[in-house]
């Protein structure tokens, strides 16, 4: 058997989302899904920025490092001595939400007060009976992370709940 | 439903939890040497006062932190562990 190169090796991959027809966009709401991104998670001190990516608190000591897709994990998390960090791409795929009625969206299945969560800052939680991350990356902008078995479910259900506001 | 207010979360829906049971209750620290009611004792009694207890608490849909918390057994109210209490 011959080893595909690279990049034949990344045309195999399918997302979570591939073939659901998943996206809108519309006026005040855009949702498309982001996927392939490198995710990791980090135990320990704040990791270092990374580029074209965001660094979200989980909970006490506890980080996700979400950078831009790569032909193989190359995602670096500089890390302090004795900190962990873990390579979770698989784990999850990506929604993002931008727009007006993006907050509105997630609020209809979101029992947490999403208004407080400032900018840079994510929250986890239950999200449709999904657990999800859900960050914020601007005053109308999320990135909700979700795990890959669940993202069907909650994409079917944020087309649903966004029937008002195509 | 309750609203559980975890310490580094705030309040959040009690299905978002894991139950621990009654805070405090040690592993024996040499359990060959205890007799049978002694270590049913250990596993299965607890406190279950009609007021305050002091429980062990997971958030473990959002922050995945243990935390020990007084609750009222009738009124469910939450409040702070009272003092002397260990976790
Ligand atoms: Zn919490």
């Amino acid at each position: 058997m011959t080893v595909p190169e690279s990049t034949a090796l990344l045309e195999l991959r399918r997302s979570p989302l591939a073939g659901s027809a998943f996206g809108l966009s519309s006026p005040g709401l855009t949702m498309v899904e982001d996927p392939f991104r490198q995710l990791v998670e980090v135990r320990g001190e704040r990791p270092a920025d990374v580029d074209r990516g965001h660094v979200w608190g989980l909970g006490p000591g506890w980080w996700l490092v979400d950078g831009p897709p790569s032909e193989v994990v190359a995602l670096e998390a500089p890390l302090a001595p004795g900190n962990r960090g873990v390579d979770v791409s698989g784990q999850r795929t990506v929604v993002t939400l931008t727009g007006a009625h993006a907050l509105t969206v997630l609020a209809h299945g979101c029992p947490v007060d999403l208004e407080v969560v400032a900018v840079g800052d994510a929250v986890q939680g239950v999200l449709a009976g999904c657990q999800v991350v859900l960050g914020r990356v601007a005053d109308d902008g999320w990135r909700c992370y979700v795990r890959a078995s669940y993202a069907r479910h909650l994409a079917a259900w944020l087309t649903d709940a966004a029937t008002p506001y195509r | 439903m309750l609203r559980i207010p975890c310490p580094h979360c705030g309040e959040r829906d009690e299905t978002e939890f894991h139950y621990g049971g009654e805070a405090g209750v040690d592993y024996p620290a040499d359990p060959s040497a205890l007799d049978d009611v002694a270590w049913a004792e250990y596993l299965f009694v607890r406190a279950d006062p009609a007021g305050w207890f002091t429980e062990r608490w997971c958030h473990v849909a959002a922050c995945r932190q243990w935390f020990t918390i007084d609750r009222h057994t009738v009124s469910d109210e939450f409040r702070p562990v009272s003092e002397g209490v260990r976790a």
